[in-house]
């Protein structure tokens, strides 16, 4: 059942990355939206979210387990990592923006804010995490000579997975709600036109709302809730089920 | 030939909190032999296991400790994501040994332990009694000449322990290992050990070899009058 369900994932994820590239328009008009404008949305709207998921695992589990080495190290990136995590990422949207567009990169624009969002969620529950493996494992891992990156892989890394799944929970959780204003890029530009923005559910939202467009609205609505459910039913439950094995009593 | 475990007027303190645990500790444990340290709880008991086996280092004196050891834990210290025989090859596959004598290893501490049916369960699907059952095999697995075992049975029934008793003396009568056991339960320490090192305050205050036949039995009275000894050491 969970190979299935990781089978199923990769295709999905195959599928909407091949969509991506082989429709990497972003132009759009939100008076003349068709089926395929909101599958290609769904699609900009995954992939943005999916870059930025994948940035943050990559950066999160490195340094949770850099500001759990010692207390030392806790001690000083611990409150710094908790102030930064603190600020609020909308804050300083614009600035993110206007760096990005002045590179004409728009979809990083995006694709960073979502990141800053989702990366915290998953530091903090790894620092939780190594801080749960019980003293007779650590003592085992001396023991049965586990050192160095056999400790990271054998035991550290298994150890955290159920806290990497449930701040990965999170991390999406947040970031379904940031990508709605991230897509929406005029906003931030000065002299900013809804032609700047990124096509993609949240836009779709965002900009049929002030156009009256209820018809699109309905439909972005009903794709991003499909698009949530289909995610949390084919990855997070399996996940969630598999990370309790990962668990000590 | 066993290693030997020597220490010579060994200290152990902490800076943080400012505490000293074993202090001016003297001990020979002879190869082969089953040593049980026995005292009430906070003595220190822990901390010497801890030093043969490395997870701790004297701050003072000499220890004369083995390269490897197995050791047993009081909480299994299982890994949960692993099998039973995942578990068990855990400790010859860190060993860097060639997939074949870590399954022919596995596969041999697990009868040995008699878990052989359980090969493909997870230490969750288990009872307390055959979780410790894994944690020895994993021990065994290391062949190691040294088995340490930090109060291995204190947290399941007296049935069980009892099992686990005859099952660890037979695997010590079959492996000729030597033995370094922790228990707060002098009972324990007068059925399984030739010696008992009697702990008070991080001191070892004597060691009491025990010479009654095998198998004991805790009604003899031979058998109440060695715990009654260890009784009058801790009291006087």
């Amino acid at each position: 059942m969970v190979s299935l369900a990781a089978a199923v994932t990769v295709a999905v994820v195959l599928t909407v990355l091949l969509l991506h590239f082989a429709n990497p328009r972003n132009a759009f008009d939100i008076n003349r939206i068709s089926i395929s404008d909101i599958v290609a949305a769904t699609a900009n709207t995954f992939f943005r979210m999916l870059v930025a998921y994948i940035g943050s695992l990559a950066i999160a589990v490195p340094l949770g387990l850099l500001i759990a080495s010692t207390p030392q190290v806790q001690r000083v990136l611990l409150p710094i990592a908790d102030i930064l995590q603190s600020v609020p990422v909308l804050a300083f949207f614009p600035v993110v923006v206007v760096f990005f567009t002045t590179y004409r990169a728009f979809e990083a624009a995006a694709i960073f804010v979502i990141f800053i969002t989702m990366v915290w969620n998953i530091v903090f529950p790894i620092v939780q995490g190594l801080h749960t493996i019980p003293d007779d494992i650590k003592s085992a891992s001396i023991v049965f000579n586990v050192h160095g990156l056999r400790k990271l892989r054998f035991i550290t890394l298994p150890a955290v997975v159920p806290f990497i799944v449930v701040g990965s929970l999170m991390a999406w959780a947040q970031g379904w709600t940031v990508v709605i204003v991230a897509e929406v890029l005029h906003t931030y530009i000065p002299g900013g036109r809804m032609s700047q923005d990124l096509l993609g559910l949240g836009s779709l939202l965002v900009d049929s709302n002030a156009q009256g467009q209820g018809s699109v609205f309905a439909a972005a609505l009903t794709a991003m809730i499909l698009l949530v459910t289909l995610i949390n039913f084919l990855v997070w439950q399996p996940l969630l089920r598999l990370s309790q094995r990962y668990r000590f009593d | 030939m066993s290693d030997p475990i020597v220490f010579e007027r060994v200290n152990k303190s902490y800076e943080k909190p400012a505490v000293n645990v074993v202090h001016d500790f003297s001990l020979s444990v002879h190869p082969g032999e089953f040593f049980c340290l026995a005292g009430p709880s906070g003595c220190g008991k822990s901390t010497v296991l801890k030093m043969i086996a490395g997870i701790e280092k004297p701050s003072s004196g000499t220890l004369l400790r083995p390269k490897s050891v197995g050791m047993v834990f009081q909480s299994y210290a299982l890994l949960p994501w692993l099998t039973v025989e995942e578990n068990v090859a855990f400790a010859p596959q860190m060993q860097n040994l060639p997939e074949r004598d870590v399954k022919e290893k596995t596969s041999r501490y697990l009868v040995m332990v008699h878990l052989e049916a359980f090969a493909k369960k997870y230490p969750r699907e288990l009872s307390g009694g055959q979780r410790q059952r894994v944690g020895i095999a994993r021990a065994l697995a290391v062949e190691s000449s040294v088995l340490l075992m930090d109060e291995p049975f204190s947290a399941l029934d007296p049935v069980i322990t009892d099992e686990l008793h005859e099952d660890v003396l037979d695997i010590w009568q079959a492996t000729k290992k030597t033995i370094v056991m922790v228990s707060h339960r002098f009972e324990e320490a007068v059925t399984l050990a030739d010696r008992i090192g009697i702990m008070r305050d991080g001191s070892l205050e004597r060691v009491l070899p025990v010479s009654l036949p095998r198998p004991r039995n805790e009604d003899d009275i031979a058998f109440m009058r060695e715990v009654k000894e260890i009784r009058r050491c801790l009291v006087a």
